[in-house]
């Protein structure tokens, strides 16, 4: 290219040369600038930047942030300032990056209306104080927003019937469940009759009356048996055994006599 | 202002004024923070109200010895994302997809409320209005909040360096579209 522009070389190959500047943009930008006077020192450096090496504004542009805030290395910060120097735009850039840093933080506090400051504490000293207001914590948030998206299914009232009949017949009607046996039991309960049921208490009644009958007869029965016995040795033994039953006596005598028992008593009167 | 770690002392503590004062102190914060994710003034104000409800609920969960901003700041990011995520759910009629982040409003705050900041930020609104939603949260907490890289990243979840090239991104993203809106920005 050099030897081009100096028109240093052959013609054949001056033709070739000229035949590709041409066609590419870049290479004709390139012998422009070579071309042009030294004063134009600017854009001969963006010419070769632009057909050496890769866009530097745009590796400025991502280290502008942290050059701007002072946040980079002594080297980079000397390259990006030299950089930001000769070129226009990312100078501008720069300018812009240091009045946002300057008026963003004013967007941070936005004041909403006067009664803003009473409603929140009437929601929480007020209510811890005073009136009871209900406060939904955390967990009940949550659980309102999974159970809203679930009330919006439309099936889920199928889903919910066909859930809890396949758990009722699991539990119930299943072999080997266990509560398999209950609806069989349930309906023999119902099923019975009254006299099944108070069978076991006429039993008891009967039960105790036979045994209260047993233990009277055996009890008046030695009772006699002693006033005979008494009666057989002597007066004296008759009336102690008589007095020695006390009331009984009465009730023993006021009761139907076998022979025995009614010869015994004949005895100790006439006496 | 107060100082704030005795103002928070004195709120555990039940005193009523002392959690006043410090609802004054940061409701433009926070307020502000809700309208950069909410679109709806009056949403913005219900969730703001809310995060002010959480803040006092959790107080008693508050390190004291980390600062107070930066855990304030994520729990209304947490709340006023919740609300993003709970407002998709309950529209499914507009089949809105559940992105994986959150929109956040690329209206900034309405007209009243530009008066009132000044005819400077309508510039910085109508910037903020196209870019990436990804760009527009980095922005918003650290060169609108003022957040440091370090507390972003555990409020993201991401590690530092991708916040800061995140962050660089933004910034430069942002300057060229000022840029393109009015030339003389900055000049």
């Amino acid at each position: 290219m050099f030897e081009y522009v100096d028109d240093a070389l052959d013609a054949g190959a001056h033709r070739e040369i000229e035949r590709h500047l041409e066609g590419c943009a870049a290479c004709a930008e390139f012998a422009e600038a070579l071309r042009a006077p030294l004063d134009h020192a600017e854009d001969w450096t963006r010419a070769v930047l632009s057909r050496t090496a890769s866009d530097p504004c745009a590796q400025a542009i991502d280290r502008l942030p942290p050059w701007v805030d002072g946040d980079l290395e002594r080297f980079d910060a000397k390259l990006v300032g030299g950089h930001v120097e000769h070129c226009a735009g990312c100078n501008a850039l720069a300018g812009v990056l240091r009045t946002m840093r300057e008026e963003l933080p004013q967007l941070a506090e936005i004041e909403p209306d006067i009664a803003f400051v009473d409603d929140v504490l009437a929601a929480t000293v007020g209510a811890s104080a005073d009136i009871p207001v209900e406060v939904p914590l955390p967990w009940i948030a949550r659980l309102d927003g999974w159970f809203a998206k679930l009330m919006y299914r439309p099936r889920i009232a199928w889903e919910g019937a066909y859930v809890a009949t396949a758990f009722l017949l699991l539990l119930v009607f299943f072999p080997g469940s266990p509560l398999a046996g209950v609806p069989s039991k349930a309906l023999d309960i119902t099923r019975q009759s009254p006299n099944k049921i108070e069978q076991p208490f006429v039993a008891f009644r009967t039960n105790l009356d036979v045994g209260a009958q047993e233990a009277w007869f055996s009890t008046r029965t030695a009772a006699r048996s002693l006033v005979v016995r008494a009666s057989a040795e002597s007066d004296d033994a008759y009336r102690y055994a008589r007095r020695g039953i006390g009331t009984l006596w009465d009730r023993f005598a006021s009761d139907p006599l076998t022979d025995e028992t009614q010869a015994t008593s004949q005895h100790g009167e006439s006496k | 202002m107060l100082d704030v770690t005795t103002l928070i002392a004195r709120c555990r503590q039940g005193d009523a004024l002392a959690w006043e004062a410090l609802v004054r102190a940061y409701q433009g914060r926070i307020f502000g923070l809700a309208r950069h994710y909410l679109r709806d003034p009056e949403e913005a104000r219900d969730v703001a109200q809310e995060i002010f409800i959480r803040i006092y609920q959790r107080l008693d969960t508050f390190q004291g010895d980390a600062k107070f901003v930066p855990w304030m700041l994520s729990l209304a990011r947490n709340c006023c994302i919740d609300r993003l995520r709970r407002n998709k759910v309950r529209t499914p009629e507009h089949s809105v997809p559940v992105e994986d982040e959150p929109h956040i409003a690329a209206e900034g705050p309405t007209v009243e409320d530009q008066v009132a900041t000044g005819e400077k930020h309508t510039l910085l609104y109508a910037a903020l209005e196209n870019m990436s939603d990804t760009n527009r949260e980095i922005i918003l907490l650290k060169e609108i909040q003022g957040l440091k890289i370090e507390q972003i990243a555990t409020m993201l979840a991401v590690p530092v360096g991708t916040v800061k090239s995140r962050s660089n991104r933004a910034r430069s993203d942002l300057a060229r579209r000022i840029r393109v809106l009015d030339p003389s920005y900055g000049v």
